[in-house]
């Protein structure tokens, strides 16, 4: 599985690209809105992760335009909402059923993409 | 008019309620970062039982990491409570104008940051004591970075000032473009604000900048002020 990951916290995901390199999963990673669409422009992920809230074009912005360059692309978004009302709130607003709650589980992660890809 | 912490009426609440739940997000950002590198430490602990060889540095690293998103949360936690003692003293006191700029730009950093923008503070302004009640000048300086983020220049930087002239202290939000009309304070709850405070606001072609013109000395109405020693 090669993914992309958009967070504008370098340090959040770059070392969650290492991990997820452990496990057999290739992640590009990026830290904002334009290098990621550029990203997208230049090769086919299988799944892409973004962050909501970044500075610049938001996480379901990004969503949005990625979705005009290919729709079928694989989205799953993440935020640092710090609780499950504010969970809920974001995921009724945002309208995406693949949302996770930072900090993220590498293993409920995985396994997300997993699902999200059949 | 009597000044206390819901002189701004609900938009007081809702400015606390926004505060919080920014920095929330910015705790959870920090956390999200302690908990990657401390999977990693794990991972590396997993290899090494498999019998791999773990560079030491490498671990010193990740420790070093978890270490500087601790002090992080350390000082987001500590303008936390500051921001929630700010109601402590709502009738007025003594402050010192700089520290608290700092804790409004602190506050407002992340909500600022949704148009590319940073605030920076003036360090090297004169040392200017205030009365006035913390909560409202904070929400008041938060609610003007808020307007001006998106009237930023190119340069998306915003420089908090301050310097007394006479009887009125003047604080500057600098590195706008003064092409687009303000509209700040447009609510009733931010008019409230403004007037109880006696603040008005101002434009300075020169500067490409706002200015917030304040009283130096209370007004009657402010004159209850508490001992409250907190410092901001």
């Amino acid at each position: 599985m090669h993914v992309l990951l958009v967070d504008d916290e370098q340090e959040f995901v770059s070392t969650l690209a290492e991990r997820l390199a452990f496990r057999g999963i290739e992640a590009d990673w990026v830290t904002d809105g334009e290098k990621a669409l550029e990203k997208i422009r230049s090769r086919q992920y299988d799944v892409a992760v973004l962050d909501i809230k970044m500075p610049g074009i938001s996480g379901i912005k990004l969503g949005e335009k990625i979705h005009e360059l290919n729709p079928k692309q694989k989205i799953i978004f993440c935020t640092g909402h710090g609780s499950s009302a504010d969970y809920d709130a974001g995921a009724a607003q945002s309208g995406k059923e693949y949302y996770l709650a930072k900090p993220i589980k590498i293993d409920i992660l995985i396994e997300k993409m997993k699902e999200i890809q059949n | 008019m009597n000044i206390n912490w819901d002189t701004a009426g609900p938009e007081g609440l809702t400015f606390f309620g926004g505060i919080t739940a920014s920095i929330s997000h910015e705790l959870n950002n920090a956390l999200a970062i302690i908990n990657e590198n401390s999977g990693l430490l794990e991972d590396f602990v997993l290899m090494a039982k498999q019998g791999m060889d773990i560079d030491p540095a490498k671990l010193l690293t990740l420790s070093s990491r978890i270490s500087s998103q601790v002090q992080r949360t350390e000082t987001i936690v500590g303008n936390l409570n500051r921001f929630a003692h700010s109601v402590n003293s709502a009738a007025g006191k003594r402050v010192n104008i700089g520290p608290l700029l700092k804790l409004a730009a602190a506050l407002t950093a992340r909500i600022v940051a949704a148009h590319e923008v940073t605030v920076e503070v003036n360090d090297a302004d004169q040392e200017i004591e205030l009365e006035t009640s913390p909560f409202l000048f904070l929400n008041l300086i938060g609610r003007c970075l808020e307007y001006a983020a998106p009237m930023t220049d190119d340069e998306k930087k915003i420089t908090l000032s301050w310097q007394q002239r006479a009887d009125k202290i003047i604080i500057s939000l600098a590195g706008l473009s003064l092409t687009e009309s303000c509209s700040f304070p447009g609510s009733e709850g931010e008019k409230a604000i403004l007037s109880a405070l006696g603040g008005t606001i101002s434009a300075d072609s020169e500067n490409h900048a706002r200015l917030l013109t304040m009283p130096a000395e209370p007004r009657a109405a402010t004159k209850q002020k508490t001992n409250d020693k907190t410092t901001y």
